[in-house]
């Protein structure tokens, strides 16, 4: 088979479609948030320490003999004020962000946020929220819920930042676990670092002459009802494979591939190559991987790749 | 604490700007998307940092998009300078994008075009960019040469020695 170089054209034309997913756009701005702010802190670190000094030797001075302020009155008087006791708390949109304090937690809500107070925890109805969420290790504490639009979120101690949306949302944890639990009872856990979206995208599982033996860990999902099939993106599918196998996440990429793989319309050769990957996935997360290099094996007999899957699943022969 | 006009113009212009800072980055990323969206971080930390001397009231892009080519370069340059050290000392040299796929693999890819941006990761930074420049950004050679810093004279042997290992590396992608 012989190959050519992309165009110019072609190149700039696939280029400039190129857009961020959600999940991409959540673990960015999250980033860039917390950046931010511990790059603000530290510039005005100083300078805010000698002002806040001053200020507060002068109130010393000028505050004492005098009677104290009604905080509930200020309140009522700030149009932008969140009552963290009030059952609904909202930002309005040309309100600045408000933290509030709930029990021991932290409720950020980013303008245009609102949150319902429940039993269990929080419903966030719309806008950026960020939970700093204190450890729930007593005996009689509870699980802090978050319920969503398409699912729920159990907390036990952790930071995370929900968005929500009209039409979905996402989340991104900081710090900790968070457990999302989705109405079919499905569960999949996020970590510090990562975000999941929602609704959920289930992708569809491996067909059965490319199952791998212990799928169970990596696709949390397998066995939920199938997806119809879409249209085939290779080229969308190995661009995210790029970025789950640099960030390590060697699981989800086993997903991602078997999910690509149960696609109509590939030729073979790009099986082999999807089958392949599951293969080095596989490894590199130190799941099992025999079976599925001897399947491998089986359905893609090639002459020039028999002896390196021989070489492959003699040397998971031997670690297994 | 971020002061809060400062964090609501930081993410009116993310919200405004992300897809576009992020298609220029990826434009050099060499296929490497999560290096475009660690460079796309970079800018938007820029930006955060100089909110106060920026007239926000202009159209940010140029701006953010003089940046963007900036931090790309920057990092790509900071790549090579690591891959040169880590050989001077008989380390194996880290790979991109393209290099990483292997000849093995990018032969299974089984694509009969091999895309260009992947072709360009395997250039050089300053020959990166400056191709990434002309046939993605639509540069002329002349103001490629300006936002990479080099001269006019220095960016027509950049571009004629990319071309070459591009052809190059065009018999190499073939059936081997």
């Amino acid at each position: 088979m012989s190959q050519r170089l992309e165009s110019a054209d072609e190149a700039r034309e696939r280029l400039a479609r190129a857009r961020m997913t959600e999940r991409e756009h959540a673990e960015l701005w999250a980033r860039i948030e917390d950046d931010a702010r511990q790059r603000g802190a530290r510039r005005w670190l100083l300078p805010a320490a000698i002002a806040g000094a001053a200020v507060a030797a002068a109130l010393a001075l000028w505050l004492v003999p005098s009677e104290p302020a009604a905080p509930a009155a200020e309140r009522a008087s700030d149009p932008c004020a969140v009552d963290p006791s009030a059952r609904t708390l909202r930002v309005a949109e040309r309100c600045e962000a408000k933290a509030v304090q709930i029990d021991g937690d932290e409720w950020r809500l980013e303008q245009g946020a609102e949150v319902a107070r429940v039993e269990s925890g929080a419903r966030v109805e719309r806008g950026r929220v960020r939970f700093t969420v204190r450890p729930r290790k007593q005996p009689g504490d509870r699980a802090f819920i978050v319920a969503v639009s398409h699912a729920q979120i159990r907390v036990i101690g952790t930071v995370f930042t929900i968005e929500q949306r009209a039409e979905g949302g996402s989340v991104h944890v900081t710090e900790g676990t968070i457990e999302l639990s989705w109405p079919d009872g499905a569960k999949q856990r996020v970590s510090a670092g990562e975000s999941a979206t929602w609704p959920r995208v289930q992708p569809a599982p491996a067909p059965e002459a490319l199952a791998a033996p212990a799928p169970e860990a990596h696709a949390p999902d397998a066995g939920a009802r199938r997806p119809t099939a879409r249209a085939v993106d290779l080229d969308a599918a190995l661009d995210r494979l790029l970025v789950l196998r640099s960030q390590k996440r060697f699981g989800e990429a086993v997903t991602l591939l078997r999910g690509t793989l149960a696609q109509k319309g590939l030729s073979a050769t790009q099986r082999e190559r999807l089958s392949y990957e599951i293969g080095l996935a596989l490894e590199a997360d130190g799941a099992p991987s025999c079976a599925h290099w001897a399947k491998h094996g089986r359905a893609f007999m090639s002459p020039r790749r028999t002896a390196l899957v021989q070489k492959k699943l003699k040397a998971c022969q031997r670690d297994e | 604490m971020l002061t809060p006009p400062g964090q609501s113009v930081l993410e009116a212009a993310y919200r405004k700007h992300s897809e576009y800072v992020f298609g220029v980055c990826l434009k050099f990323a060499g296929g490497d998307r999560a290096w475009a969206l660690d460079r796309a971080h970079d800018v938007f930390i820029r930006l955060h940092d100089n909110l106060p001397s920026l007239r926000l009231d202009d159209d940010l892009r140029p701006w953010l998009r003089k940046v963007a080519v900036n931090e790309c370069l920057l990092d790509l340059r900071r790549s090579e300078r690591r891959r040169r050290l880590l050989g001077l000392f008989g380390f194996a040299p880290e790979t991109s994008a393209m290099n990483d796929l292997g000849p093995e693999r990018a032969h299974e890819l089984s694509r009969d075009v091999v895309a260009l941006d992947r072709a360009l990761g395997t250039l050089p930074a300053k020959e990166r960019m400056l191709l990434g420049l002309m046939y993605f950004e639509g540069e002329s050679l002349t103001d490629a040469a300006a936002l990479i810093g080099v001269s006019k004279g220095q960016a027509s042997k950049l571009h004629k020695r990319a071309l070459e290992a591009l052809r190059q590396r065009g018999a190499w992608e073939g059936e081997p």
